[in-house]
Parts: C-alpha cells; sequence; structure tokens
C-alpha cells in the first residue's frame, strides 16, 4: 500500500536532505523567538516546494496527495512547524486550480511570483472555529469591487503570505451564501493584526487578519458567488490527510527517534536505560501508534490518488486520518518527555518543543472533535 | 461518578486479568472470566456509564439544549 | 476520610483568598518571565506558609501531612511554580522537625523565625535521577567539618534559597548505607550555582545545578548520624510525595476543570453553549472523574500517614500510587482542557496551555512515574 514510485523517492530523499541541512538546525532558534523563518522561505523556493501542486506548465510538479504526504512528513521529522506555509499554500493553490478560470490562475500565479510564493488560508474567525459555516466576515460588491469587513483568526502564514485566500458571507444565512476571494497583502483597507502567542507551533506566522473597508477588484472571486462553501468541503478539507495529518506523524516520529538513541544513552542502576522492560515497552507502544497512524494516512493517500472510494468514503477516512494521527502525535511526543525524565522537560532537548506542538496539531485544520462529529455522522448516516 | 469509575475500573481490570492469565483467563476453570462478564453487566445496569457522565455533567452546570 | 479539622478548614480559605488576591493577577508573568517571584515568597512568609511544619513558637501551626496537602493543592490550582517555593521549604524543615536533634532545631528554628527564609531538597545528580542510591557527591568528615565535592542537578528553588538539605556519601562506594543527609547553607565558601534550567513549564521556579568544590559544612550539620540519610529520604521524603507532586498536580487540574467549565458555558457554536453537546460534556465528566478519584487517593494516602498506625510498606505503596495517578491524571485533564478551549487553550491569553506544560513537569519530578511503578509493583509483587 505505501508503494512510492521512483519519482517520489526521489522527492522524499531531496526533502529529507533539506530537513537535515536547513531545518532541524534552526529548529530550537525558531520555536525561542517566534520570528517567521524567512530562511525556510528561501529554501522552499528554491526546492520550488510552493508551487508544488501546480501542473508542470506553471512550475510545479503536479504533487499527488501521497506526495505531499511523503514531503510534509520528512519536514515535519525534523519541525512541525516547517511545512506549514506549504500547507496553507498548497490549501489555496489547489483551490484556484480547482475553481479560478485560466486567467485568474495566470493573474493570482504570477502576482506570488513577484512575492514569497506564499498563500494564506482565512476561513477561522474569533467567535467561528469549528462552527464555520456561520462566519461573519463580510464582502459587498459595489460596483467593479468587494467592500470586506471584519476580522479572521488564527490565520497561519497570514504574517508574510503574499495573498490570502479568504471565505467571506457575500449572501444569505450559514453555508448557502459563503464565496471564497482573493485578497492582496496590498489591498487598501487591509491588515494584519495581532500575532498569536502560542504555546508551540512558533513560526507559523499565525495572526489575526482584519478588513475594514477593504476594496477588492470583483473578479477576485474564486468560483461561483456564494458556493464557496462546496470548495472547502471537497477540496479543502481533503487536505487534513497531508497537511495537519503528516505534520502530527512525521513530529512524533521524530520524537521517537530521538529518544530510542537518548534510551541506548542514558545509564541508570548501571545499565542504559533502554535495557528495562518498562521503557522498552513504552517505546514499543509509541512505534505501534505511529505506524498504525502511518498505515492510516497513505491508505487513505492511496484510495485518493486511484479514486478508489466514494466521496463519503474517502471523507471519513481523512478525518480519521487527522483524528488519530493527532492524538497519537500527543501521546508519542508526551512519553518522549517522560522517557527522558528532567532532561526531555528542558528547553536543551527538542522533544518538549515537540510535545508542544504535537498539542496544536489536535486543534488546528478541524479539531480533533469535529472530526469525530464528522466520522459519526458518517457511519450513523 | 463512585458508581462509573468503579464499574469500569472492575471491566478494566477484569480485562485485563483475563490477558495476563492468557488462555486459563478465558477457561471456565477459573473465576477471571467470571469477573470479566460480571464487570460487563455492572457497567450498564444500575444507570449506565453513559447516564452517570450525563448526570456529572449536568451537576457540573451543563445542559443539554 | 477526608475530614478536615476547623483549623483545616480556615487554612484551606485563607490559602484560597490569598492566592486569588495576591498569586492569580502574577501567574502568567511569572511564567512568561522565568523569574523567581519574590513579591509572591515574601507574602506567603507573612501568612506563615514557609514555616508550616515549625511549632507555634516559631511562626508555624504544626502542620500534618494533610494540612500541608490542602494548602499546596490551593496554591497549585493557580500556580503551581508558587506552590514549589513552599513545598522545597516544607520538604526541608519536615526532615529537620523530624530526624534533626534537639541542638540543631534550637539552632535552626529561630533562623526561621522571621518567616522569610526559603529552603531546597537537593538529591538528584547528573548520573543519578530514579537510581538515587547511585549518588556520588562526596561528604568526608575532615577535623570538625564535612569536605564536599560534587554536582547535583535540577535542585527545584535552588539559588534563591537559604538552606539546602543535602544527600551526600559519607562512606562513598557504599551504595545506601553510605547515604547521609545534611544542612547547608548559601554563602558558604565552596559551594555555588552552575547551570539555570530552561524548562518547559514550572517556570518561575529556578531549577539550577548546585556546585560543591572543597566546601566546608560543619559537623554539627549532619542530620541523625553518618549513614542514616537513606532511611530519612525512603521515610520522610517519600512521604512528601502526597504533598509535593501529588498535591501540585491536583491543583493544576481543578483549576484546568475549573476554567474549562466555565468556558463551556459560555463559548457559543453551532448557536449554543458549547457545553451543550454531549461530546464536550462527556469530556468534561470524565476529566472530573479522574480529578475526584485524584482527590480520593490523595488524601486517604494522607490520613493513613497522619493516622501513623499503618505499616510503611501499606503506605509506600499509596504515595507511590497517589504521585503516578494524580501526575498523569493532570496531564490528561490540561490536555483535554485546551482541547476544549480550542485555538483560544493554545495561545497564551488563557492560561490552560501553562497548566498542560506545568502538568508535564510534575509527571517527572519528584520520582518519575515510572519509578512510582516500579514501587508499586514491587510492594505488590513482593520478593519471588
Amino acid at each position: 500500500m505505501i508503494q512510492l514510485t521512483e519519482e517520489q523517492k526521489m522527492i522524499r530523499d531531496m526533502v529529507r536532505k533539506i530537513a537535515k541541512e536547513k531545518i532541524a538546525p534552526r529548529a530550537a532558534e525558531i520555536d525561542e523567538t517566534d520570528e517567521f523563518p524567512m530562511d525556510y522561505v528561501e529554501v522552499y523556493k528554491e526546492n520550488n516546494l510552493f508551487k508544488m501542486v501546480l501542473p508542470e506548465k506553471h512550475g510545479g510538479i503536479d504533487a499527488n496527495t501521497t506526495t505531499l504526504c511523503v514531503i510534509v512528513e520528512e519536514l515535519a521529522k525534523a519541525y512541525a512547524s516547517a511545512p506549514q506555509m506549504l500547507i496553507t499554500t498548497g490549501a489555496a493553490l489547489h483551490i484556484l486550480l480547482k475553481a479560478a478560470t485560466e486567467a485568474q490562475q495566470m493573474r493570482f500565479f504570477k502576482r506570488l511570483e513577484q512575492g514569497t510564493q506564499a498563500c494564506s488560508f482565512a476561513l477561522t474567525e474569533p467567535n467561528h472555529g469549528s462552527d464555520a459555516g456561520s462566519l461573519q466576515t463580510k464582502a459587498v460588491l459595489n460596483g467593479d469591487h468587494y467592500i470586506i469587513n471584519g476580522s479572521k483568526a488564527f490565520i497561519t502564514t497570514g504574517e508574510i503570505a503574499e495573498m490570502h485566500l479568504v471565505f467571506v458571507r457575500t449572501g444569505g444565512e450559514k453555508t448557502k451564501g459563503i464565496s471564497v476571494i482573493m485578497v492582496d497583502k496590498n489591498t487598501p483597507g487591509f491588515r494584519v493584526g495581532k500575532k498569536e502567542h502560542k504555546m508551540g507551533f512558533a513560526g507559523t506566522g499565525t495572526v489575526e487578519l482584519i478588513f475594514e473597508d477593504a476594496k477588492v477588484p470583483k473578479d477576485s472571486i474564486v468560483g461561483k458567488v456564494n458556493e464557496g462553501w462546496s470548495l472547502l468541503l471537497n477540496i479543502a478539507n481533503m487536505m487534513r490527510v497531508w497537511g495537519a495529518g503528516c505534520t502530527a506523524l512525521g513530529n512524533a516520529q521524530g520524537a521517537l527517534d530521538y529518544v530510542v538513541e537518548y534510551a541506548k544513552q542514558r545509564f541508570q542502576f548501571g545499565k542504559p536505560i533502554a535495557s528495562f522492560q518498562a521503557i522498552q515497552f513504552m517505546l514499543a507502544d509509541m512505534a505501534i501508534l505511529i505506524e498504525s497512524a502511518r498505515s492510516l494516512i497513505y491508505r487513505t493517500a492511496y484510495v485518493m490518488d486511484t479514486d478508489g472510494g466514494s466521496f463519503k468514503n474517502i471523507e471519513t477516512l481523512v478525518c480519521m486520518s487527522k483524528c488519530y494521527a493527532a492524538d497519537v502525535g500527543m501521546k508519542v511526543t508526551t512519553d518522549a518527555v517522560q522517557i527522558m525524565g528532567g532532561y526531555g522537560y528542558t528547553k536543551e532537548y527538542p522533544v518538549e518543543r515537540r510535545m508542544r506542538d504535537a498539542k496544536s496539531v489536535q486543534i488546528y485544520d478541524g479539531s480533533n472533535q469535529i472530526q469525530r462529529v464528522v466520522i459519526s455522522r458518517n457511519l450513523l448516516g | 461518578m463512585a458508581k462509573l469509575f468503579g464499574s469500569e475500573t472492575y471491566a478494566r481490570l477484569s480485562n485485563q486479568g483475563m490477558q495476563i492469565m492468557g488462555g486459563y483467563g478465558y477457561s471456565l476453570e477459573y473465576d477471571m472470566q467470571r469477573h470479566f462478564r460480571d464487570s460487563r453487566i455492572i457497567t450498564v445496569s444500575a444507570g449506565s456509564s453513559q447516564m452517570q457522565r450525563t448526570v456529572i455533567s449536568r451537576a457540573m452546570g451543563l445542559k443539554v439544549v | 476520610m477526608i475530614h478536615f479539622t476547623e483549623e483545616q478548614k480556615m487554612m484551606q480559605e485563607m490559602v484560597r483568598k490569598l492566592v486569588k488576591d495576591k498569586v492569580a493577577p502574577r501567574a502568567a508573568e511569572i511564567d512568561e518571565t522565568d523569574e523567581f517571584p519574590w513579591d509572591i515568597a515574601k507574602v506567603f512568609g507573612e501568612n506563615g506558609l514557609l514555616n508550616l511544619v515549625l511549632p507555634e513558637e516559631y511562626g508555624g501551626v504544626n502542620a500534618n501531612n494533610t494540612t500541608l496537602c490542602i494548602v499546596i493543592e490551593e496554591i497549585a490550582k493557580v500556580s503551581p511554580a508558587c506552590g514549589l517555593t513552599v513545598f522545597t521549604t516544607q520538604a526541608l524543615l519536615n526532615v529537620l522537625v523530624r530526624g534533626g536533634n534537639e541542638e540543631q532545631k534550637n539552632r535552626f528554628f529561630p533562623k526561621f523565625a522571621s518567616a522569610d527564609k526559603i529552603c531546597a531538597f537537593v538529591l538528584t545528580e547528573p548520573n543519578s535521577g530514579s537510581d538515587a542510591a547511585s549518588i556520588q557527591t562526596k561528604a568526608i568528615l575532615d577535623g570538625d567539618s564535612y569536605v564536599f565535592n560534587g554536582n547535583k542537578i535540577f535542585i527545584s528553588t535552588g539559588e534563591v534559597s537559604d538552606f539546602y538539605l543535602v544527600f551526600a556519601m559519607t562512606r562513598p562506594g557504599e551504595g545506601a548505607k553510605g547515604m547521609s543527609a545534611f544542612i547547608v547553607e548559601k554563602g558558604i565558601p565552596g559551594f555555588s550555582f552552575g547551570k539555570k534550567e530552561n524548562k518547559m513549564g514550572l517556570r518561575g521556579n529556578p531549577t539550577v545545578e548546585l556546585i560543591f568544590e572543597d566546601a566546608r559544612v560543619p559537623k554539627e550539620n549532619l542530620l541523625g548520624e553518618e549513614g542514616r540519610g537513606w532511611k530519612m529520604l525512603t521515610e520522610y521524603g517519600n512521604l512528601m510525595r502526597t504533598w509535593g507532586a501529588a498535591s501540585t498536580s491536583l491543583g493544576i487540574a481543578e483549576g484546568a476543570l475549573e476554567y474549562a467549565t466555565g468556558y463551556a458555558r459560555e463559548r457559543i457554536q453551532f448557536g449554543r453553549p458549547i457545553g451543550s453537546f454531549q461530546a464536550i460534556q462527556f469530556m468534561l465528566a470524565d476529566m472530573a472523574i479522574l480529578t475526584e478519584a485524584a482527590r480520593s487517593l490523595i488524601y486517604r494516602a494522607s490520613w493513613m500517614i497522619d493516622q501513623g498506625t499503618e505499616s510503611s510498606s501499606k503506605i509506600e505503596p499509596m504515595v507511590s500510587m497517589a504521585k503516578c495517578f494524580t501526575t498523569d491524571t493532570a496531564m490528561k485533564v490540561t490536555t483535554d482542557a485546551v482541547q476544549i478551549l480550542g485555538g483560544y487553550g493554545y495561545t497564551k491569553d488563557y492560561p490552560l496551555e501553562r497548566m498542560m506544560r506545568d502538568a508535564k513537569g510534575v509527571q517527572i519530578f519528584d520520582g518519575t512515574n515510572q519509578i512510582q511503578r516500579v514501587i508499586i509493583s514491587r510492594n505488590l509483587l513482593g520478593k519471588f
């Protein structure tokens, strides 16, 4: 089932090398300062990773879900925050590919080239998290422009994004009146607000976006007016498998790799702690959880890449992948800190950071509670 | 809380107890299989675990709308 | 079983009010800056919380195990890091009260009359964490003093303390039989502080390295006799896990549960409070169950200790269970509480992510939960 093509193996090796040489050495510092890693941006641009989901004619590699999983997993093994800007950008580009006109695509892709190449994916609002369908940021047509008012919260990559893919209310109640609009960072009336001061997931540029009579050209609407909700359901939500799911998976794997080496070298009672069954069993349980999460994720990716299931079937698998991998990530990283004892609790070792980062994945990209709502709804009908 | 925690602990321990005893735990010759069976009904009878949780959350000031 | 005396109830009320007024407004800042809160230590001192176990003439209340549990739990609801100051100080005084001789009590107790002295409990070394009997710091008698050499690490309330209860080997190489306990005063030549740990949580309580280089400690500061250190550690030291790690994490769990419950009542999603959804209700119910089970375990163990009638083989596993279960509970409860608050729970604008980071620390310190399970299973299985 997890059978990578030669090309995917090459991509994996390339990303693994980047992760080792460019990503991992900076992780602790980024965690400490919470500054957006512009050096990562440069590395991703050099290696064409922002554009990975685009077809070749737009400079991408037409990455399918499995390829995206491989990339995110490898980066998250080094540092969970590292792939987040690629995930939000990939999410936005996916929607543009599926729903934007040829002319819009040319315009937006060209615009992105002029800056960081990064996009944010702006859905959440201060009072509308899991209940995204009732979002309130309003876009009103006025001549050739939409006038947007409102605010978005917890927007990953928002700090440095060149463009923001924003879900706005253009029509009536709930999910029936939502549209998708592309907002340039230089739009008059638009600004980046407060940066969230978080427990972990540092350097992901999580900010508030503020729209005060922001004036956006009319032809920035992506897809049909008032039909944005279906883009969210049919395209964006499916990315949880390679986004949040693989972030959690890579992060957990990184923690396990680290703590296995530690357990072999740390001596107590005259023996390496790895020789104690209590520790061996903990490590074994952690490995079991990780492999089961990996199996679920890559199975889901395979089904998606081969069109091997109904929408409902795939949606359920995606939600399970996200929810399960995130819970596994939390448990594995928590136990990794525990195995390392006092040392694991200090900032000198990377596992406490991984534990703080793991918590984020249980919350973002649809909390694990919401995933369970979807799963049980699909189960129950 | 006491009913819920006690009964679920009994169920969990009798399950683990069977696991520790392996095949013998499953045999009618030993009492462990009886504990396993008995404990299951205790989490259901006299107010199921789900009902206990509902009562507890109500006592915490949460209401089902 | 959980029956508090009138005095204990008053103490609980007093501490609850004190931490609400003085500690709560400072808790986030203390975590953020990781600076020791001298202002809070002063307030604790003024209200008798630094001298709890001392006799009344020295400003104490002869606090028993349960009283200490009550005090630490109340402080930890708001700031476990601040609770640690009281914890490590009482840890030293407790051993001094029980294991010190008359001369030592007469000499040391008056120094605490000013109610501003802070203490630390010094055991862990770089290569001796859970395996405490293998400590290598030496204390060799030379004339009128013991000469200390060695390093101690992860010492809570280190550097800021005035007195240190130090476990060292008076007969190196003899394991537990060669271990002795000493009171070491800050400022003696040869005793210095090394690296301060930058920790994930429990920030504001300095965790530092202690360095002894030919430090001379007066002979009279040896507690009990040479070779009694291990016995003091297991007889008095281990019991303090009930009011130390266990009560700290009970407080953390309660604080998190209270906050998450309040939030669930207020936060509207899908047009109604999220507390009206069964998925959230059941999470909160499970968190409440674990917290109450932990409380029951702690105060039962504490009651056994205060009765003084049970054998140590009965009490020891109870103490380990209380420590292990309560800290695991706090980890689970705080993790779920952050989850209930969602994105807000993950930000530093709300206290829950701090509580979650703090909870992790308590699973590790004061004997890791793995070591507690070793103790529990050893008592269960006996020799075989």
